[in-house]
């Protein structure tokens, strides 16, 4: 029995971390996600003729207003689908770690119960 | 973040306060290292501001040292001093004119403000949350320390008068003998 207690609880540590790493991800993805916005909006504040450069590895390209606008929504979209889809995630796995525990805790309640039993007699 | 609104701290116990009490610091400690980036961003804007000041139209042509390298300069001549190249996040540039670029940096600098004098509040409810939460847990121990004690007293009575009985119940066996 107490094995498979073992078992069981490691199952429980193994989910906590990955909804530690899940988070530590969503807060990554939510950053650039924040980034984006602003430039974007550094952008609609910019008058038609301005000059915009996009650093492309270690060259310095010119891009039209249009261009750069179309980049940042296209990578704000990109960046809300994969926040979407990780908070997804992590509630899937946080009910899978809240089933576990309850299933844990009445499984020490069966440990427990049979040293009970001979007092009630 | 903080649940703390939804239930009472009297009903945790010392060692629930404690955790409790782990947890609020290293979140201050989060919030102070995100008041000093802050601050720093901050200085950085007015570094820039600052250098921005001497592109004047005066100092055209004047003679300057460009770097190459961390440790490497190139003498050379200010030519440009009508527009300059803004980073604005995720590797994007803007070509602006210098007043643009100033106007630029100054805006930054009061979103940085803003943002920082968020955080500090933060950081002063969380302080106050942690004061709460130590004067509950001194008071629980101060009081689970004084029943320790009345315990231990109640003991020591306990076994004195165990004693006396003892002392007392011994000569009636000799008495009842004699009935």
């Amino acid at each position: 029995m107490n094995t498979d207690f073992e078992k069981e609880l490691r199952q429980l540590t193994i989910f906590q971390n990955e909804i530690k790493k899940l988070q530590t991800g969503q807060i990554d993805i939510v950053t650039k996600l924040n980034e984006s916005k602003f430039v974007l909006q550094e952008l609609k504040l910019l008058p038609k003729t301005a000059k915009v450069y996009q650093l492309v590895g270690p060259t310095l390209l010119e891009v039209t207003l249009n261009e750069a606008k179309e980049n940042v929504e296209n990578r704000l979209d990109l960046l809300g689908k994969e926040e979407k889809k990780t908070l997804e995630i992590i509630k899937e796995t946080q009910q899978k770690h809240d089933k576990k525990k309850n299933e844990l805790i009445a499984f020490q309640r069966k440990l427990m119960q049979p040293k009970n039993v001979p007092k009630k007699k | 973040m903080t649940n703390k609104s939804s239930f009472d701290l009297n009903n945790l116990n010392p060692l629930q306060l404690n955790s409790l009490k782990e947890q609020i610091s290293s979140e201050y400690q989060k919030y102070r290292q995100s008041y000093t980036q802050l601050l720093e961003i901050k200085s950085l804007y007015s570094n820039t501001l600052f250098s921005l000041e001497s592109l004047q139209p005066e100092n055209l042509n004047q003679p300057i040292l460009a770097p190459l390298t961390e440790s490497l300069y190139l003498p050379g001549k200010l030519t440009n001093v009508k527009s300059v190249l803004t980073d604005i996040g995720t590797n994007f540039f803007v070509e602006r004119s210098v007043e643009d670029a100033q106007e630029y940096f100054k805006r930054q600098t009061k979103i940085v403000e803003e943002k920082a004098q968020e955080v500090l509040k933060t950081m002063k409810q969380n302080e106050e949350s942690l004061k709460a939460v130590n004067t509950v847990l001194e008071r629980k121990v101060y009081q689970q320390q004084k029943k320790f004690v009345g315990q231990q007293q109640q003991q020591q009575q306990q076994q004195k008068s165990l004693k006396k009985i003892k002392k007392i119940n011994k000569p009636f066996k000799k008495k009842n003998l004699f009935f």
